[in-house]
């Protein structure tokens, strides 16, 4: 499924950050914590579901001003891998409130952006700081993977409606 | 030089400098034929730039910084707490 050309398709940041990985950790992890950094500047999340265990989902809402108003805009995903204080792996789309995932394209996103994307968080203690790698990769859309995702969020949908 | 001067309302020397400038950002290579030197573009590296994910990059950037902040007001609150 890798391959040399997809490397291209990724962005990957890696910081020394002065704080202990379970506190980083608990800023990824925890929607309260998460909801008070994540997004530009300018915008807050009046919104995060997160069910952080494998296969789990999360919603994140978020406000963001632009020139034209405020404008809300959804992100949907799913937990791929979790171990605690050291690695969080997680895909994510461009959604509606109720999770539907949107085509970028549909929103005016320019062309080539994938409609589903994996964020890796990986964190390694050093001393009493910690190196944060993070990565932000494109799934292809016919990939195993954006098919389980498909499938998964079929699923999700079906159970939310037989509740109802 | 002559042959990429042609289509610009500039002078040679404005081309020379604008051909430097691509060349030392490895985007322009220049070689030796007699008196000539041909120039060759390499525009490889502008693609890069022009994926998504580095459109992602400033947009993470700014998110840790944002990240760092919160926990540096985290780490203040919690050591003003042990002060109480």
């Amino acid at each position: 499924m890798t391959d040399g050309s997809s490397s291209q398709d990724a962005v990957t940041i890696e910081r020394t950050i002065d704080a202990p990985v379970e506190l980083i950790w608990q800023v990824w992890t925890d929607p309260e914590h998460f909801a008070a950094w994540y997004g530009p500047n300018g915008a807050t999340i009046p919104l995060a579901k997160m069910d952080v265990r494998v296969g789990g989902t999360r919603l994140i809402c978020m406000d963001v001003s632009t020139p034209n108003g405020p404008m809300q805009m959804w992100f949907a995903g799913e937990y791929r891998e979790i171990i605690e204080n050291k690695r969080l792996v997680y895909t994510e789309s461009m959604s509606n409130q109720n999770g539907d995932i949107i085509d970028p394209a549909d929103v005016g996103m320019p062309p080539g952006h994938p409609i589903t994307t994996e964020v890796r968080v990986e964190l390694e203690p050093v001393g009493r700081r910690t190196r944060l790698l993070l990565t932000h990769v494109g799934i292809p859309a016919d990939s195993p993977g954006a098919i389980g995702w498909a499938m998964a969020l079929d699923k999700m949908a079906a159970h939310v409606s037989a509740r109802r | 030089m002559n042959e990429l001067a042609a289509p610009f309302e500039l002078t040679l020397p404005a081309i020379s400098k604008h051909i430097k400038t691509l060349e030392r950002a490895g985007l322009v290579t220049r070689g030796h034929l007699a008196q000539y030197r041909p120039c060759a573009l390499d525009a490889a590296p502008l693609a890069e730039v022009a994926t998504w994910a580095e459109q992602y990059r400033p947009v993470w950037e700014t998110r840790l910084d944002r990240m760092d902040d919160y926990l540096a007001k985290l780490k203040s609150t919690r050591t003003e707490a042990h002060d109480d």
